[in-house]
C-alpha cells in the first residue's frame, strides 16, 4: 500500500491526462461523421486501447482540419 | 506592425480553437511527468527482470538520482519534438490547400509577415511546451532527489530549446515551396536522417545540428563540445528564415 | 475615368494561349458582367487584375494606376471575391472581417462600424456560430462583406451565383444592385439570365478576346436583328406559308421563326393577305441575351 502511495503523485496526473485526452478525443470523434483518414470505428478503437499515442494521432491525422 | 499582430493573432485562436495547443500541452505535459516516473521506476523494473531471470546479475544496483530523471528528460523530450513536428507541419500548407491565404495577399498582406508571423508563433508554441515539459520534470525531481549532483542543467536545456528551434526553421522553409503537410514532414524526417547517418562519420559528428540532441552528456561534466554544432544550427536557422521569404514570394498560390 | 482599363493582355499557360489580346473597359458605376463559357479565361483574367498572376503582356490600370505583380498596390481600389471563397474556418463572421480591417489597415473604429453595417446588409448581423457551420451562401455572403470592407472603388466577384441554389442567387444578385450606389460592380459569369436581371455593362469572352462589349442597352439595339414569331392558322396556310418563304424555321409547334434581316414582316403580311390565310400571330420578340450569345458565338 504505502509503495502504490509513493507512486500516487505520477499515477494521478498521468490518469488525468490520459482519460482527458481519451474523452475529448471520443467526444470530438462523435461529434464529426467525416476524417481526414480513416473511419469512427477505427479511430474510436484506437483511442479506446492506445494511451496517449491513439487519441494524440486521432487529432494530428484523423480529424478534419476545419 | 499592425498587420503582422493581427496575423500572429488569428495564429494563435486558430492554435487554441483547433484544439492543437492543449493537445501539444497534454502531450509535453505527460512526458514531462512521465520522466521522472520511469526514473523512480527503474529499480522496480531492474528487480522484477532479475526475479524472472536468474541468469541476470545485478552487479550493484546503483541509487536512483536526479541524473537518471533528467536522462528520461532528454529522450522523451525527443518524442515530444516528433508530435510537434507532425501537429505543426501543416500550419502553411492547410493555407494552401483551402485558399484561405489568398484573401489576405489580395487585401495587402506581406509574405514575408506571413512568414515571421507562422515562425513566430511555433516558436512561441515550441517554448511554452517546452517550458510545461521541463517544468514538471525539473519541480518532480527537485521534490524527490538531490539536485546537487546536477553539473550543467541550464546549458544542456537550452541547447535542446535551441535543437527545437532548427525543427521549427526546416517546418517552415518546406512549406514556402512543398503543398502538404505530410511532404514538409517526409522532408523534415530526411533532414534528421541525413544527419543522423553522417554523424556516424566520427569527425563530422560535432558539427551536426543533431549533436545537439545529446546535450544531457552536460548533466555529468563530461567532455561535451557543443560550440561547432550550435553555431552550424544557428547559422542554419537563419539560412532557412531568410531563404524562405525569396521562396515563398516566387510562390504561386 | 475608367475604374478599370485592360488593354491587349495576353496569357499562356506552358503553350495553351488563354487570353490573346483582351480589352476591356469597365466604366465608373456599372453592374459589369463578364461572360463567358467555363475555362476560357475569365478567373485568369481576374487574377491577373489583383497581381496574382502575371501577364505575357499587355497593360492593366485600375483607377488610373498601373497593375504590377505581385503586392500591387492598386489592390486598395479593389475588394475581391474569389470563386469559392474560403475564411479561416475557425472565425466568426464578425472577427474575420476585424482580421481583414486590421491586416489592411482600415481605422479601429471604421472596422468595428462598417463590419456592423457590413453584417446587416448582407443578413449576417448577430451570427455568433463559426464559419466552419456557414452553408454557401452564407459564405458567399460573407465574401462580399470582406470585399466591401474598405470601400473598393471596385469589387471583383468571380462567378459570385453559380455554385448557388434560385434563393441564394436572389439574395446575392440583390446584394450586387444594391452595392452599385457606392461601388463599380464586375463579376464573370457564365449564368445570362444573371446578367439580363443587374447589368448596365457586358463583356462575352471567347476564344480569348472579347467578342462583344458595352453597355447591354446599346448593343441590344446595334444587334438588332429582331426575331419574328409567326403562327398561321390550320396546316394549310402553314404549307403555303412554308412553300413561298423557304428560310422559315419550323418551331415543331405549330409556328414559324425568322430574322428580319433574311425577311421583311411586310412581305409576309402582304403575301398572307393577298392568299387570305388565316393568321394567329405576327409578333416581333426581344432577343434575349442568349440570342445575341448564340449569334456571337455563331450557332
Amino acid at each position: 500500500m504505502d509503495e502504490i502511495r509513493e507512486y500516487l503523485p505520477f499515477i494521478i496526473p498521468l490518469a488525468i491526462i490520459q482519460f482527458g485526452l481519451m474523452i475529448a478525443s471520443l467526444v470530438h470523434i462523435f461529434k464529426h461523421d467525416k476524417y481526414k483518414v480513416g473511419n469512427r470505428a477505427l479511430w474510436v478503437v484506437i483511442c479506446l486501447l492506445v494511451s496517449i499515442i491513439g487519441p494524440v494521432a486521432y487529432f494530428a491525422v484523423g480529424k478534419e482540419d476545419s | 506592425m499592425r498587420q503582422l499582430n493581427a496575423f500572429i493573432k488569428k495564429e494563435f485562436t486558430e492554435q487554441l480553437r483547433s484544439r492543437r495547443l492543449y493537445i501539444l500541452g497534454a502531450v509535453f505535459l505527460f512526458f514531462g511527468i512521465m520522466s521522472p516516473a520511469a526514473a523512480k521506476l527503474m529499480p522496480k523494473i531492474i528487480e522484477l527482470v532479475a526475479e524472472q531471470d536468474q541468469s541476470f546479475k545485478i552487479e550493484a544496483v546503483k541509487e536512483v538520482s536526479a541524473l537518471d530523471s533528467f536522462d528520461q528528460f532528454f529522450k522523451n523530450v525527443s518524442t515530444s519534438l516528433i508530435v510537434f513536428v507532425i501537429m505543426q507541419a501543416g500550419i502553411f500548407t492547410r493555407e494552401y490547400s483551402s485558399g484561405t491565404l489568398l484573401l489576405s495577399l489580395t487585401r495587402g498582406m506581406e509574405r514575408r509577415k506571413v512568414i515571421a508571423a507562422k515562425a513566430f508563433t511555433l516558436t512561441a508554441v515550441w517554448t511554452a511546451c517546452y517550458l510545461v515539459c521541463f517544468g514538471t520534470t525539473y519541480a518532480y525531481t527537485a521534490y524527490f532527489w538531490d539536485m546537487s549532483v546536477v553539473n550543467d542543467l541550464w546549458t544542456a536545456v537550452l541547447l535542446w530549446w535551441i535543437y527545437g528551434l532548427w525543427y521549427i526553421a526546416m517546418i517552415v522553409f518546406f512549406s514556402t515551396f512543398l503543398n502538404s503537410a505530410t511532404a514538409v514532414i517526409v522532408c523534415t524526417g530526411a533532414i534528421f536522417l541525413a544527419g543522423d547517418l553522417l554523424a556516424m562519420i566520427p569527425k563530422a559528428e560535432r558539427f551536426i545540428p543533431t549533436y545537439l540532441s545529446g546535450s544531457s552528456g552536460l548533466l555529468r561534466a563530461r567532455d561535451f563540445d557543443y560550440t561547432p554544432a550550435l553555431v552550424i544550427t544557428l547559422v542554419s536557422i537563419v539560412l532557412l528564415l531568410s531563404a524562405s521569404v525569396p521562396m515563398f514570394n516566387k510562390k504561386q498560390l | 475615368m475608367p475604374v478599370l482599363e485592360i488593354k491587349d493582355l495576353v496569357k499562356s499557360f506552358g503553350d495553351k494561349q488563354v487570353l490573346k489580346g483582351l480589352s476591356l473597359t469597365v466604366p465608373e458605376k456599372s453592374i459589369f458582367g463578364f461572360i463567358g463559357q467555363n475555362g476560357t479565361g475569365k478567373t485568369t483574367t481576374m487574377k491577373t487584375v489583383l497581381g496574382l498572376l502575371r501577364a505575357d503582356s499587355g497593360e492593366i490600370t485600375v483607377a488610373g494606376e498601373k497593375v504590377v505583380y505581385g503586392n500591387t498596390p492598386t489592390n486598395r481600389h479593389i475588394g475581391y471575391l474569389p470563386d469559392v471563397p474560403e475564411f479561416y474556418p475557425f472565425m466568426t463572421a464578425g472577427e474575420y472581417l476585424a482580421f481583414c480591417g486590421e491586416i489592411s489597415g482600415m481605422d479601429r473604429g471604421e472596422i468595428r462600424s462598417r463590419s456592423e453595417e457590413l453584417l446587416e446588409a448582407v443578413g449576417l448581423a448577430g451570427e455568433k456560430h463559426r464559419i466552419k457551420g456557414y452553408s454557401r451562401g452564407m459564405r458567399q455572403r460573407l465574401g462580399i462583406a470582406q470585399a466591401l470592407l474598405g470601400r473598393p472603388r471596385l469589387l471583383i466577384c468571380d462567378e459570385p451565383t453559380s455554385a448557388l441554389d434560385p434563393v441564394g442567387r436572389k439574395e446575392i444578385l440583390d446584394i450586387l444592385v444594391r452595392v452599385r450606389e457606392e461601388t463599380t460592380v464586375l463579376f464573370s459569369t457564365h449564368i445570362l439570365s444573371d446578367v439580363e436581371r443587374i447589368c448596365t455593362d457586358v463583356a462575352f469572352l471567347r476564344e480569348g478576346v472579347i467578342s462583344l462589349g458595352g453597355s447591354l442597352s446599346e448593343i441590344r439595339r446595334s444587334y438588332r436583328s429582331d426575331i419574328y414569331i409567326l403562327e398561321p392558322e390550320g396546316s394549310e396556310a402553314a404549307a403555303a406559308l412554308k412553300a413561298a418563304f423557304p428560310m422559315l424555321t419550323d418551331t415543331g409547334s405549330g409556328s414559324f421563326t425568322f430574322r428580319d434581316t433574311e425577311l421583311s414582316p411586310f412581305e409576309v403580311m402582304s403575301f398572307a393577305a393577298e392568299r387570305k390565310l388565316p393568321l394567329i400571330k405576327l409578333e416581333r420578340s426581344e432577343p434575349t441575351l442568349e440570342d445575341l450569345f448564340m449569334e456571337v458565338v455563331g450557332q
